[in-house]
């Protein structure tokens, strides 16, 4: 063989090993203080909010090095159609996104392993899951759209392995559900808009891993539309997109804080024009905010002083593409692994209502017996699940099939609704859950006695059979509807 | 052939050795298996069998003596601040201008107020565990006199007149008034139960005292705890308030202008159902105010949030301004700084049932709360600087003490007490009993249901699989490391069962101690709990003639009517000594309809005066109540036959019963 053939060959095969190192390298090059973000196509972006989940055709979960504005950026699934929704875990070694692999599949989650840059699929659902965050103890939340049951299309929460095994729904209403973050305590903070009977507000609702004791987190006034990216920093404030009163063109930065999130809202950003899509707090100060300054510019990435509530210079922004959902690749805290005391082969759980007539704050003349209630009724999505007396101190105790919707109407001596149909609950397997009283001050802690209702063995929901559940208001109206 | 027969003894031996190791390993795998109630813990064996030693070399070796910062006073010039040490038996003397410590007197056991006369000259200490209050001379550094006071005398306080020295005799729940001229007690009220703070009004003309336990309360009722009002001029108990559903009333301050008084206190939930922790359905902390005006209304508001709870408040001060409060609570290593105008307003626009509906309100602490302010481990004693420009924190698990400015709510400087530097297991372990950070959102510690690692007086209302059954009286856990089961239905065979994986599932509902620390805690509550003396019933032990009578009951084998009582039957058999228990599983008829049918474990009954209500569901109000309300078949020991003076004696003869040391070697017990 002609010698300079031979050179040229082995030149050609040392220049294609150096060339597959070089990108070896650059595949397992380090994100370590990087950011990472999803990047939407604007025709595909939902501008005004009211998309609770993240599904953007197109979009991609790219990289950044803001401290390094020349360093290219790293798209991090080249080989998805679609991917959304970046989660970083607790040690910044692994990231959890939803993604399309082709345009017409259905959302799923995946892991990335931040090192090589390789993902693996970890949700395997005919529909699509959204929204995925770490949990504690190696297992992942994310939101499962339900198979279609005439409720609206109802989003429930999941929780699985990181190896995608031990798969649970936690969530049981029929609601759009969506995990937003982990909170320090360890609960779960979900997105939640009611579907059914009639469309509801958005809320922030706190619930544990396995889905139990749900409890309102935030709302805002009126039909405020709540972003689904939230943080929670080490001091303890809680930091979200909120376009208040549902106005479409102005979505503002809100801090609450966690020990008492319904009553400390701060609007960060109402003196500044424009609307903000995403939040992020760092760790050494300040925070990264994906901002739209005006309506027909891009959603950029920026950064933003809390202390003097001011915007600084764009950090990245591209012209087509709207910037958001920014995560710091970054170890932080993991949240309290909460412990399950729910018992999967069990197939009730328990209510103790402590008094049906605590509600808001009482004024001085407290209820006239006219307005006391002295029966509850139980609600099921399509019928009455059963009137249950209440004891003479107010309370009920209930023994309800478990994992199942129920909503709840306070009626007075004669039948009437009094207060009601409350929010959805569902109560998990051996689920012992406790509340107050009907539609009460959620800030109120219960008073010290001894419940009469569990001194003796708890109603059964359904009813079966009852009289009083004949007499269902709900029902009479039902009828009295279906004969006119 | 001689060669193989070695070379098959050696293979031999290492074969032996290696299934030796394997059997070693196997059981060490099942017994710590057994004993943790996991299959994952790491076969440490120094975990159990080092760190739990309570005597000899390595319990020397492993352990230190800390001083562990109580109660403080500072001199009347603000040059000085006077220490309490706990655990190390001594009052230490801090110049507050080099922060070091300069002094250090050796005083009785288990020191627990400290009170300087307004000269600064002297000095007087309160011994809890030896019934005596020391006079010290501060000039000399040395005791001059011992004055005799009631059973564990806790605060003191000055007359206004500065003649007499008020002393609250906790155990005892009385409070010993002493002439300083005669140096002897001239009069005893009774006040409240397990009373422990003193304060006088600003005008002289009362004191105050608070009591963290309940009174006796009917079965299945809410506590009350007692705020006895002594008038000064008369020096008789002139009032005694009464704090619904309150306890642990560790403290009381009066605002400089007298406006109001105000105390720490606790808001349990024992009477409900414990399913959950979340929205204060286990515990709650706060404040008790009680005014000067409106005819003394007595008012409870919270100092926690609806997500963060703030326990164990302990110890209360009010700057000189009337402004502001200062909270110790040493459940949550932080201190609460309360707006006192902001109190003020809230009072004064605030119909009572308003008042009564914030009682439960977790969200009120909004209105009043300025800061919380990070302090090291336990904080407890607080003590403001005479110009109210500093205020001093005992940081009793620090060994240090705090200066944080009044000014701009920061810590500007601690002061090493010159404690061991080293951190013990059971240290840390004392650390993780006293804090909260293993409940959900720190609703509450350990310490909490076992204040001085004994019990409350509480019955609670467990959920298990239903609710409103099998309520648990809470065990003292003095003595606990030796007396498994754990649990009334004695399900946990070890401390670390019982403090494990289904402890955090069904009681502090979040992650559960990593076995680091449930080493530590293990390691304190079998080393470092201790069982105060029984001064009040049994000094010496020399019992009186009652309590000799009522043991020759306790002891006795045949009835009144000379009927053979069965072994099983006598009281010995299931409470024998040293610690009054036989371990066992038993049957006594006490079940009630709302109890699951289970044996009960037989408790211990070392110090059990001091443990009422009785019973494992506290139905029992008095160690009478035993015989007579719950023992009508004899199955809880024969006692029918017996006489009001023989059941008199027999429980007198109980109350003698002291620490488990004492009956170890006593021939006479064996």
């Amino acid at each position: 063989m002609n010698p300079m053939k031979i050179i040229f060959r082995i030149g050609y095969i040392v220049a294609i090993g150096l060339a597959s190192l070089c990108l070896n390298s650059c595949r397992n090059q380090s994100l370590e203080g990087m950011v990472v973000f999803t990047r939407v196509p604007a025709g595909n972006f939902d501008i005004h909010g009211k998309a609770i989940a993240h599904k953007y055709k197109g979009a991609q979960i790219v990289a950044i090095n803001p401290d390094k504005p020349g360093v290219p950026e790293i798209i991090l699934t080249p080989d998805f159609y679609s991917a959304c929704s970046p989660d970083i875990s607790y040690d910044a070694k692994h990231l959890l996104f939803t993604a399309q692999q082709k345009e017409n599949d259905s959302w799923q989650v995946w892991e990335m392993n931040l090192e090589n840059k390789t993902s693996k699929k970890i949700t395997h659902f005919e529909e699509s899951c959204y929204g995925p965050a770490y949990l504690p103890g190696g297992r992942l939340v994310f939101s499962r759209q339900m198979p279609e049951t005439g409720t609206g299309p109802v989003h429930a929460l999941y929780t699985m392995d990181l190896d995608g095994s031990n798969v649970s729904q936690i969530t049981f209403q029929p609601h759009f559900d969506y995990t937003t973050t982990v909170l320090h305590d360890g609960r779960i903070l979900m997105l939640t808009k009611q579907l059914f009977p009639q469309p509801g507000d958005m809320m922030y609702m706190a619930i544990r891993p396995n889905g139990t004791k749900t409890e309102l987190f935030y709302k805002g006034p009126g039909s405020s539309i709540l972003n689904n990216q939230v943080y929670e920093t080490g001091d303890g404030f809680v930091y979200f997109i909120e376009w208040e009163n549902g106005n479409p063109n102005s979505g503002d930065i809100i801090s609450i804080n966690q020990n008492r999130p319904l009553f400390t809202k701060v609007n960060l950003t109402s003196g500044i024009t424009g609307s903000f899509y995403s939040v992020l707090p760092r760790q050494s100060g300040g925070m990264l905010v994906s901002y739209r300054p005006s309506d027909a510019g891009p959603v950029g990435l920026y950064s933003f002083s809390v202390e003097d509530k001011s915007l600084g210079a764009p950090i990245y922004k591209q012209p087509g593409y709207y910037v958001i959902e920014p995560v710091l690749v970054e170890a932080f805290t993991r949240p309290k692994n909460l412990p399950d005391d729910t018992n999967p082969e069990k197939s009730t759980g328990l209510l103790l209502c402590q008094d049906i007539n605590v509600i808001a704050q009482p004024d001085d003349a407290g209820l006239s017996d006219n307005a006391k209630a002295t029966k509850v009724e139980v609600l099921g999505i399509d019928k009455s699940m059963g009137i249950v007396p209440v004891e003479d101190d107010g309370s009920f105790y209930l023994k309800v099939i478990a994992d199942t919707p129920i909503r709840f109407q306070t009626l007075d001596k004669d039948g009437n609704i009094l207060y009601g149909p409350s929010g959805w609950i569902w109560i998990r397997p051996f689920e012992r859950r406790g509340c107050v009283g009907c539609h009460q001050d959620p800030e109120l802690a219960p008073n010290n006695v001894v419940p009469l209702s569990v001194k003796k063995p708890p109603v059964s929901i359904p009813v079966e059979d009852s009289y009083e559940t004949e007499q269902s208001p709900t029902i009479k109206s039902l009828n009295k509807n279906e004969k006119e | 052939m001689k060669k193989n027969k070695k070379l098959f003894f050696i293979l031999g031996g290492l074969v032996i050795i290696s299934l030796l190791i394997i059997s070693v390993h196997k059981v060490s795998r099942l017994h710590v298996n057994y004993m943790t109630a996991v299959d994952d813990h790491p076969l440490n064996c120094i975990s159990c069998h080092v760190y739990t030693q309570k005597d000899g070399i390595v319990a020397k070796l492993i352990n230190e003596d800390y001083l562990s910062p109580f109660n403080m006073a500072v001199s009347p010039d603000g040059s000085k601040l006077y220490v309490i040490a706990q655990d190390g038996d001594a009052l230490l003397v801090v110049d507050t201008q080099t922060n070091k410590v300069t002094g250090k007197i050796a005083v009785g056991e288990r020191p627990h107020s400290v009170a300087i006369k307004s000269d600064g000259n002297t000095a007087f200490v309160s011994n809890q565990w030896a019934d005596n209050v020391y006079e010290i001379d501060l000039s000399l550094l040395k005791v001059v006199d011992t004055l005799k006071t009631g059973s564990g005398p806790a605060e003191l306080a000055f007359s206004p007149d500065k003649k007499f020295l008020y002393v609250v005799d906790s155990y005892s729940s009385e409070v010993s008034i002493i002439d300083l001229q005669t140096k002897t007690e001239i009069k005893r009220l009774v006040a409240g139960n397990n009373p422990v703070a003193a304060v006088f009004s600003p005008d002289g003309s009362q004191a105050y005292v608070t009591s963290r336990r309940t009174l006796p309360m009917p079965f299945e009722t809410p506590p009350i705890t007692e705020l006895t009002v002594i008038d000064a001029a008369t020096q008789m108990v002139k009032e005694r308030k009464m704090f619904d559903n309150a306890y642990l009333m560790e403290n009381v301050a009066f605002t400089p202008s007298g406006d109001m008084a105000i105390a720490t206190l606790i808001r349990p939930k024992n009477l409900i159902p414990s399913i959950q922790v979340e929205k204060g359905w286990m515990m709650t902390h706060g404040i008790g105010i009680i005014e000067q005006g409106n005819e003394g209304r007595v008012i409870q508001l919270l100092t926690d949030e609806p997500n963060a709870y703030y326990p164990d408040p302990f110890d209360i001060v009010i700057t000189p301004d009337g402004q502001k409060a200062f909270i110790s609570h040493s459940g949550a290593d932080v201190i609460t700084v309360i707006d006192l105008n902001a109190i003020r307003t809230l009072l004064a626009e605030s119909t009572q049932k308003k008042l009564d509906y914030y009682s439960n309100h977790l969200g009120i602490s909004s209105r009043y709360v300025l800061k919380r302010i990070p302090t090291g481990a336990n904080p407890k004693g607080l003590v403001l600087s005479p110009d109210g420009k500093n205020l001093y924190v005992a940081e009793r698990l620090e060994d240090r003490i705090a200066v944080i400015s009044t000014e701009n709510l920061e810590t500007i400087k601690t002061i090493n007490l010159n404690g061991p530097s080293r951190i013990t297991v059971a240290r840390k372990g004392r650390r993780l009993f006293n804090n909260a950070g293993h409940t959900f959102q720190y609703q509450y510690a350990c310490y909490t249901c076992h204040p001085d690692s004994h019990e409350d007086g509480l019955v609670y209302n467990m959920a298990g699989a239903d609710m409103g059954r099998n309520l648990a009286n809470t065990r003292s856990l003095r003595d606990i490391g030796d007396t498994p089961p754990y649990k009334w239905n004695g399900k946990n065979s070890s401390i670390y069962k019982q403090d494990g994986m289904r402890f955090s599932t069904v009681l502090t509902r979040t992650e559960a101690f990593d076995y680091d620390e449930l080493d530590a805690l293990v390691a304190y509550i079998v080393t470092g709990i201790k069982n105060p003396p029984n001064l009040r019933y049994n000094p010496s032990g020399h019992l009186t003639e009652a309590q000799k009578r009522g043991k020759k009951i306790y002891y006795r084998t045949h009835t009144n009517y000379g009927e053979e009582i069965p072994v099983y039957n006598q009281c010995a058999t299931c409470h024998p000594p040293p610690y009054f228990t036989n371990k066992q599983m038993t049957d006594v008829g006490t079940l009630s309809e709302t109890d699951d049918p289970m044996l009960l474990d037989v408790p211990h009954l070392n110090n059990i005066y001091e443990s009422p209500p009785y019973l494992h569901d506290g139905r029992a109000a008095t160690l009478e109540e035993l015989w007579t309300k719950f023992n009508n078949d004899d199955k809880h020991g024969v006692a029918n036959d017996m006489k009001k003076d023989e059941l008199n004696d027999l429980v007198e003869y109980l109350k003698s019963l002291r620490d488990a040391k004492y009956y170890k070697n006593d021939p006479e017990y064996h």
